[in-house]
């Protein structure tokens, strides 16, 4: 691999996550002023986060100064997968939608509808191994969590029944 | 030393009634799955069986109560091997080298010397406090707000040896694991920090979630990234069992971690976490083959298992000797013994023979127990590494889901989950990685809290920190720490610049 | 039958027989009604604790469900909502049906908060019904080890001899405990420093550490310790001596203020408009689920004081500390947000 790929490479890695933290820093920081920030020896509530996020910002400010300083080595072999769009929407937005629906569908369709995201959040998966996984994961959810520990959650939510 | 053999017997044959055996194996056997499971911990378990508990005698009750807070433990190492779930916070440490070797195809020598590993220091932490438990608990009570802020901050400096890569970007996820701290109700005005408006940041960031979250789904988009074609072939398993090589480099790491452990274990407030994290830095400082923590190095496992459990061990002293609980799960067990009569203090020992040295007795048993139970364990849990991984998805998936809002069933948790998730995938993406986030997330509000606290006694003065003998030190070993971290960079430094200006 | 056929062909309701459909109908409710008391408990209850498990209120409710149920028929479930200083569940107790299905088990905190939070969600007053009074709590002042101090008036001379210097820690901002403290300062004049903790353990600790000088708390929390000596407490803030710590001196009478009389409580609520009958039963049974000696014992042991007193007391109860809580509370600026 060409000298320079490597170097674009571990640029942008710490530049990016540089301006992470940089911008990260500056919001916390921002709003700190909404809050008593006090004196060193009477602290309000604000003043403790106010420190150590401008300590945060100046990490970042280093993190983003060794991006542009000479290639970093870096592992060569870590080439950058793209990103699985479609297994990382599927496996974030799955706790997302099983909190939106657990009251109206209930435990079991709310389960089992995660399930077949998860599922699906690989590429590889087919329909046959989805239903099995489905229906074997939500029926150990269901033993787990609602018999075995006797969790006060419907099965059925409040749009079904 | 009479006394001390007659308690011990006293122990052992209250320990040993066909009853007590009973219970104890029910608790460890519950802890363990607990554990295992991600999202519910062994804190909602025995709250939820407390009511069991009227019923029984208070010798029964405790010795049930505590198998579950152990056994945890033991669980919660397992998820965090096989596929870097930790099933409790507690073993977010263990997933970092631990899930590596499982990676080597090593999972199961990973997961024998984290039984092992536990099983001694359950052991040695038995031994401590049946000899030494008063004077631990005076020492424990020594430790005041300052005290307890100089600890935290020397736990914070080593957060950056928690990091295989950059430690600048070590030290930036601590600090923003700090900040994600902080949201939340402040504690001494009652106000909302940082909740930029929204409600469902108003109790803050739960910690299990928040380990799931950074451990276990970004590590799971970590593993779509790749196409199934390219996907690794997980080495074959190479033997079930460590190997003597294995064993000896495991020894002392075992033996460090379960003194430091069960010292910090005594702490109020610090817990099995703090412990875990602190072996890691400990022998990952101490190691000739530092490079290799990170990607497999067994005294990573090792040291902090060892160290949480004798850490959990460690953590009833306090509560049974001096009546003062370390942590919430200690605070409940106080409350059904409060409930059947009996009160914990420095007169609960000798008025309560039986259930003291039973308990204790009780608890080298169970730590038996969940050895015997999880060594052929080993070879089960080994097979579900072979499960294909888009199966393997859609389990941790629907199991982490349900047990994180199982926890306060707050919807808030999971979305909290999702959106921490992306945050730690997208970071792991640019080469920073978890660990130190969870632990500055323990302890900076913790910092913050002792350090207000502190300065709120001593009236706005700073010197409390230095005038205590206890913090003082921990602060000059913080500051030894800090020397002892830069200057082989600076030396490297100017070697650089020497040969630079050479040529 | 047309569309308009029917307002053409039959006559409009008279006046009487309107007023005699509306006297049926009510009627029909209100049988209806008992009835529904008649039936009640059908199904499980759920008595919603807004504290997280192991605490005081935890433990109480759980000693007053497990006697409750053998009284009521049906299994009383307890459910853990802890958050927002209490006022989460406690507000989700407000806005759940008032069909008695739904309880709550609250302290004085449910009286402070409001005053405190000012988006709490709910009033202490018109959002419940008060059910049952089920334990009392005297506050008491306790002192580390080794202060030099004997007796509350030694205390009082301390904190002179010594302003801005004592420490006084409290287990909560704004709750009971924070309030009676801070209303015995108020009335002395003192001047101390006070540390608040985020609950009772963390507080407890420090002062049987001796990192803090003094506590006012529920004697709950200190009993044990009081026992053991590694604390002393130096008066309670009832009108009378507590059963529980009979050796221990009111603030009355060992100091000049004649009239200090504030007691914790421990009482069970159910949301406001749930019909009358079903709170007489739940008070029925859930007094005497205090009463049973078992429970008192639980209780005791916790270092409650078993009550088993009806809606009413617990209501002149709220309604006689509300306007000393909010004196405090504004003289010494704690609302928050």
């Amino acid at each position: 691999m060409p000298k320079s790929d490597t170097k674009t490479a571990a640029n942008r890695k710490d530049l990016f996550s540089g301006l992470v933290f940089v911008g990260i820093a500056a919001l916390f920081a921002g709003h700190s002023m909404v809050h008593t920030i006090g004196t060193p020896l009477r602290m309000g509530p604000g003043f403790f986060p106010l420190i150590v996020s401008l300590l945060m910002g100046m990490m970042g400010l280093i993190v983003i100064l060794q991006a542009f300083r000479s290639a970093r080595a870096e592992d060569p072999e870590e080439d950058q997968h793209p990103i699985p769009w479609r297994g990382a929407l599927l496996t974030l937005g799955g706790p997302i939608v099983f909190a939106l629906t657990i009251t109206g569908l209930g435990l079991v369709p709310a389960t089992a509808l995660i399930v077949i995201m998860g599922a699906f959040a690989s590429r590889d998966m087919t329909w046959r191994g989805a239903v099995l996984s489905t229906v074997l994961v939500t029926l150990g959810c269901l033993a787990i969590f609602a018999w075995g520990l006797g969790l006060p959650l419907r099965l059925f939510g409040t749009w079904i029944l | 030393m009479e006394d001390l053999l007659s308690n011990v017997a006293l122990g052992l044959t209250t320990a040993m009634s066909l009853t007590n055996l009973f219970y104890c194996f029910v608790g460890v056997l519950v802890g363990t799955a607990v554990g295992i499971l991600p999202g519910l911990g062994p804190l909602a378990t025995i709250a939820l069986l407390l009511p069991l508990t009227f019923g029984m005698s208070p010798t029964s009750a405790l010795i049930m109560l505590s198998g579950i807070f152990y056994g945890s433990q033991y669980g919660g190492s397992t998820t965090a091997i096989l596929i870097k779930l930790p099933g409790e916070a507690a073993a977010a440490v263990t997933a970092i080298d631990g899930h590596q070797m499982a990676k080597k195809g090593r999972a199961g020598a990973a997961l024998a010397t984290a039984a092992i590993g536990s099983f001694f220091a359950g052991t040695v932490a038995t031994v401590l406090i049946v000899l030494v438990a008063p004077p631990l608990a005076s020492f424990a009570l020594s430790f005041g707000p300052p005290e307890y802020f100089s600890l935290v901050v020397l736990g914070l400096i080593f957060s950056v040896t928690l990091a295989h890569g950059s430690p600048t970007k070590a030290l930036a996820m601590t600090f923003l694991g700090i900040l994600i701290g902080t949201m939340g109700r402040d504690i001494y005005t009652g106000e909302f920090r940082y909740t930029f408006g929204l409600t469902l940041l108003e109790d803050g960031v739960e910690l299990t979630g928040l380990a799931i979250a950074v451990f276990g789904l970004a590590e799971i988009l970590r593993n779509l990234e790749t196409p199934v074609e390219q996907r690794p072939v997980v080495a074959k398993v190479k033997g079930l069992f460590p190997t003597r090589q294995d064993l000896r480099r495991a020894g002392l790491p075992v033996v460090r971690g379960t003194f430091l452990g069960s010292l910090l274990g005594v702490l109020p407030g610090a817990g099995a976490i703090i412990a875990s994290f602190a072996s890691y830095s400990l022998e990952k400082r101490l190691s000739s083959r530092k490079e290799e923590f990170g990607h497999g190095a067994i005294e990573g496992v090792a040291g902090p298992e060892s160290a949480n459990n004798a850490a959990a061990q460690t953590s009833f002293i306090p509560m049974l000797t001096l009546g003062v609980p370390g942590n919430a799960i200690m605070a409940v067990m106080l409350g059904a013994l409060l409930i059947q009569g009996i009160t914990p203090g420095p007169t609960f020992i000798s008025a309560n023979p039986e259930l003291f040295w039973g308990v204790i007795a009780s608890m080298w048993l169970g730590n038996l127990m969940l050895l015997v139970l999880n060594l052929p364990l080993v070879g089960i849990w080994v097979k579900i590494l072979t499960i294909p991984y888009r199966h393997l998805v859609p389990i941790i998936l629907g199991v982490c889901t349900v047990g994180t809002y199982s926890i306060g069933l707050h919807a808030a948790d999971l979305y909290i989950m999702a959106g921490m998730g992306l945050i730690g995938y997208v970071l792991l993406r640019w080469g920073c990685e978890p660990a130190p986030l969870i632990l500055g997330f323990v302890l900076g509000p913790l910092m913050e809290e002792y350090l207000r606290r502190s300065l709120i006694i001593s009236r706005g003065d700073p010197m409390i920190f230095f005038q205590r003998p206890i913090s003082a030190t921990l602060l000059l070993l913080a500051l030894i720490a800090i020397v002892a971290m830069v200057s082989p960079r600076l030396r490297r430094k100017r070697a650089e610049i020497i040969v630079e200006g050479e040529s | 039958m047309t569309k308009t056929g029917r307002s053409m062909s039959r006559p409009m309701l008279t006046r009487r027989q309107t007023a005699g459909a509306m006297i049926a109908a009510a009627l029909a409710l209100s049988f209806a009604g008992a009835a529904l008391a008649q039936s009640f408990p059908e199904r499980p209850i759920r008595l919603v604790v807004p504290f997280a498990p192991g605490g005081t209120n935890d433990s109480v409710a759980r000693i007053v469900a497990e006697s409750a149920q053998a009284t009521l028929g049906v299994p009383v479930v307890i459910e853990n909502q802890p958050g927002g200083a209490s006022n989460k569940g406690t507000a989700y107790v407000a806005d759940s049906d008032p069909d008695g299905y739904t309880l709550l088990i609250q302290s004085d905190t449910l009286t402070t908060n409001p005053i405190v939070y000012p988006n709490a969600g709910y009033d202490a007053l018109t959002s419940f019904e008060p059910v049952a009074m089920v334990a009392r709590v005297p506050v008491v002042l306790a002192v580390r080890k080794d202060l030099e101090v004997q007796t509350i008036q030694d205390f009082v001379e301390l904190v002179r001899a010594r302003p801005g210097e004592i420490t006084v820690g409290t287990p909560s901002v704004g709750g009971g405990n924070h309030l009676t403290g801070l209303l015995f300062r108020d009335k002395m004049g003192l001047d101390w420093v006070d540390v608040p903790y985020p609950g009772a353990g963390p507080a407890v600790t420090d002062l049987v550490g001796g990192h803090v000088d003094a506590m006012w708390s529920m004697a709950a929390s200190l009993m044990a310790h009081q026992e053991s000596g590694a604390i002393r407490v130096l008066a309670v803030s009832t009108a009378e001596r507590s059963p529980l710590l009979p050796e221990v001196p009111t603030v009355a009478e060992s100091t000049e203020l004649k009239d200090f009389a504030v007691e914790n409580w421990q009482g069970i609520f159910a949301p406001a408009g749930t019909p009358p009958e079903i709170i007489e039963k739940l008070s029925e049974a859930i007094t005497a689920a205090a009463k049973d000696p078992v429970a008192q014992e639980r209780l005791q042991g916790l270092g409650m004081q078993p009550a088993g007193d009806g809606p009413d007391i617990l209501r002149t109860e709220i309604e006689g500390s509300l306007p000393r809580w909010k004196a405090v509370v504004e003289a010494n600026n704690i609302t928050v947000q």
